[in-house]
């Protein structure tokens, strides 16, 4: 066997792995699930028969067994029950050193080999299995004793009077809610907007259809529409006891019926949901062909990592290049000239974006990692845990994602660990005995945000307090708020864990997260209030290496800020910047304190009449940067500074300008910083 | 930038513990003890929610919506309306005067904020 084809079959396994595993963990909160079931079985499948095709017996004969066992499972509509389940987790993780270790060279492989067939075997043979297999009474009991928790799936159409918006109501809070309740695909209708010169402003001419899949109740999803009942028609409409959002073909039937027009009689509602559910059932019948088409109908390319770079560095080049010949055109009175440099800005706008969505992928990838492990270690630590995950699609750059994962584990692991009681402490501080995790991303702006929070003890502050006064880190009398005392956990050495455990709290830990995602350019955030819970937030530029930037000038020195954090400019008088008391200045009757960029950098006053303000959002308030002035917008290509430049604050990178010229990239949130608690100090 | 929040009722122990409570949740918090006197701050003063009791002297609830309704700066500002469970007539009085919605008394504070939450960010 070519070894480049059990190259492609080791990756392919260990995709198939990795699903098999989510898989797994459904079953293990939703046991009836009958698509994770399929699922499983079909990677059981597809994996049996693929190992044996590239010389990897041994998974071969793992596989085919377990195969049987789900086949059985599916057929006769049962559960998987723990012993299987865990059976089966292992198995996927010895699976995993099959990989490595294709022929059991390693001793403790070789044994687990062993173990597993046996206890797979004794799977087959019980009895007890095959008893409760028969009789679907089982099955629904244990249904409906999960059904508290269970997702169902629900139809929603909102359709509001035109003067809703009048009383103050704002239905964007009213989705935002609905989509708080679980997972759900939201369809605004837009075609009753009337034209333009008909519109009046202050109407609602939209309606929605929402797909809902929630474990929450009718009530507490209506509670949502409490005061809107009578300015609206709603109706709510559960379509199946099960989380039809994870059907791809439900999925998609969705996306098609996406324009057509809202059913609002509840017959054809019904009729249409129940044509629904015959396609998914149809589909599951016939699994083999159907579901599996769809399934696999993105096609995928895989490209090696190397050539996107040189992409990346090509478009790098030429978004310099583009800029070079803006300024040639722009200084030159040839006809066309200005046209196809225009035209050559925006194509290379486009490839720029375009490019870097290649190097983009799906958090998911990385979110899944972690479920296995909060899994394992809540039970190794006797806590009960729910572990929810969202926004998985979002996306995120290759090379940040792979840095995320050791600062993820460990905060995760301070989570467990820490953060979340012990059942008996929660139940004694009236808590549910479970506690939760949650694992979130988002965009914001040109940012990715990660936030991390469960609901566990928080921060205790005494403690962290007396910590910090012991280790030398805050005299015993200094006054410090909570704030700045969760900012101490990033400090180097510290740890409060009564007792080193062998989880966390090692002393080595949140300074090293923190390293890690300020050399990506992120910001870590902490946030707790004691006893109800913490959460810490991580917050990420999109993209590593180009950005839009605003380029300003200060004493003829050119530099550039990122534009997605400007929130507007103004010109005002040098005299206002020059007699302003405090640092304080009024911007269009706001008072907005501001940070000199002269003054910082040490450099003379500015001679000229008029100054431009440079207003940026800093952590929620708006702060004013003084500039000499504006020069223009720019795709600024990021180089490093040599390592002599390593050491200083405020300069991010450089990059070289259309003229050849270099302009610096100043990191504003790092100078604003930096000047406001000097001046408090 | 914290949003503003005007209440107004003529109890002192309901404004209290509505002026603590918002003003824990970090929301800017202005203090009517009757329409009357809410009428002052409604100046153009940027205000991002109107919470009003409806039985107050000198000037009810539902004249003062219908009042703050008409001015230009307050048009479509959300107003809650503070009523008891048994004054279901009044919701709706309340409503078509105007209200954006309503909280219920006794309310504990968590649900104060919950329905706070309902109608701003």
């Amino acid at each position: 066997m070519m070894k480049q084809f059990v190259d492609v079959f080791v990756e392919e396994a260990s995709e198939l792995i990795d699903q098999l595993e989510a898989s797994l963990l459904v079953l293990e909160s939703s046991p009836s699930d009958s698509l994770a079931i399929d699922s499983v079985f079909r990677v059981m499948h597809t994996l049996k028969g693929n190992a044996k095709m590239f010389g990897f017996e041994r998974m071969g004969e793992l596989t085919h067994q377990l195969e049987n066992i789900y086949d059985k499972i599916r057929s006769e509509h049962n559960i998987a029950d723990n012993k299987v389940l865990s059976t089966t987790l292992s198995v996927v993780d010895h699976l995993r050193n099959i990989l490595i270790d294709p022929s059991l060279k390693i001793e403790s492989n070789k044994l687990k080999q062993k173990e597993l067939e046996e206890k797979i075997m004794g799977i087959v043979s019980n009895k007890s299995l095959i008893n409760s297999i028969a009789p679907t009474g089982v099955a629904s009991q244990v249904i409906s004793f999960d059904r508290s928790n269970a997702i169902s799936t629900y139809y929603i159409s909102f359709y509001p009077d035109t003067d809703l918006m009048r009383n103050g109501t704002n239905p964007s809070f009213i989705l935002e809610d609905i989509a708080a309740l679980g997972k759900s695909k939201i369809n605004a209708h837009k075609k009753d907007i009337p034209a333009f010169d008909q519109l009046d402003p202050t109407g609602c001419y939209t309606y929605w259809e929402i797909y809902l899949a929630t474990n929450k109740s009718v009530e507490e999803i209506e509670e949502v529409f409490l005061f809107v009942q009578d300015s609206a028609k709603i109706n709510i409409c559960r379509v199946a006891d099960e989380d039809l959002l994870r059907n791809n073909v439900f999925l998609k039937k969705i996306e098609e019926d996406r324009q057509q027009q809202v059913l609002i009689n509840i017959d054809e509602l019904q009729q249409y949901v129940n044509h629904l559910l015959n396609i998914i059932r149809e589909n599951s019948v016939d699994e083999n062909s159907t579901t599996e088409i769809t399934e696999q109908k993105i096609s995928i390319l895989k490209v090696s990592s190397d050539k996107i770079d040189l992409l990346m560095n090509l478009v790098s080049e030429l978004v310099t290049t583009q800029a070079r010949l803006s300024n040639i055109s722009e200084g030159s009175n040839l006809p066309g000239l200005s046209t196809v440099s225009e035209i050559v800005e925006k194509l290379s706008r486009q490839l720029r974006d375009n490019v870097f969505s290649i190097s983009l992928i799906p958090v998911n990838q990385l979110f899944m990692r972690f479920q296995r492990m909060v899994r394992d270690l809540s039970m190794e630590l006797g806590k009960s845990v729910d572990f929810n995950v969202e926004g998985g699609e979002t996306e995120l750059d290759k090379t940040l994602i792979e840095t995320l994962y050791d600062p993820i584990m460990h905060i995760l692991r301070n989570c467990l660990d820490h953060g979340i009681e012990t059942i008996e402490d929660r139940l004694k501080h009236g808590k549910p005995g479970k506690g939760k995790i949650t694992l979130k991303a988002y965009y914001s702006g040109a940012h990715v945000i990660i936030k991390i929070s469960d609901d566990g003890a928080g921060l205790k502050y005494e403690r962290i307090k007396q910590k910090a006064i012991d280790k030398g880190l805050i005299g015993v009398d200094e006054s410090i708020d909570e704030k700045e005392l969760a900012n101490l956990l990033f400090s180097a050495g510290f740890s409060t864990a009564k007792k080193v455990t062998d989880v966390s709290g090692r002393g080595v830990g949140m300074d090293i997260v923190k390293k890690k995602i300020e050399e990506i350019r992120g910001v870590v955030n902490i946030e707790s209030s004691q006893g109800s819970g913490t959460s810490i937030t991580i917050r990420l530029p999109l993209t590593l290496s180009i950005i839009d930037g605003l380029q300003i000038k200060v004493n003829d020195t050119s530099y550039i800020i990122q534009v997605t954090s400007v929130h507007k400019i103004k010109v005002v008088d040098t005299e206002q910047i020059r007699n302003c008391y405090n640092d304080l200045i009024i911007i269009d009757g706001e008072q907005i304190q501001i940070v000199n960029i002269r003054k910082e950098f040490n450099y003379n006053d500015y001679q000229e009449i008029k100054t431009h303000v440079v207003v940026v959002d800093f952590e929620g308030t708006k702060i004013g940067i003084v500039t000499d002035q504006i020069v223009g917008q720019l795709q600024a290509v990021i180089k490093p500074l040599g390592k002599f430049y390593k050491e200083q604050e405020y300069i991010s990178g450089a990059s070289i300008l259309g003229d050849g010229s270099v302009a610096l990239i100043l990191d504003i949130k790092k100078l604003i910083y930096q000047s406001i608690n000097l001046k408090q100090k | 930038m914290s949003k503003t929040i005007l209440i107004v009722d003529d109890s002192e122990s309901i404004r209290e513990i509505m002026n603590y409570t918002l003003e824990n949740a970090e929301y800017n918090v202005l203090v009517g003890n009757d329409g009357e006197h809410a009428q002052s701050f409604l100046d153009g003063t940027p205000i991002n929610l109107i919470i009003t009791d409806l039985n107050m002297p000198k000037k009810n609830g539902i004249e003062l919506i219908k009042e703050i309704r008409q001015k230009e700066d307050y048009k479509y500002t959300p107003i809650l309306v503070l009523t008891t469970e048994s004054q279901v007539s009044k919701k709706q009085e309340a409503k078509e005067a105007g209200a954006t919605g309503w909280i219920v008394k006794p309310f504990v504070t968590d649900k104060l904020l919950s329905v706070v939450q309902k109608v701003i960010r």
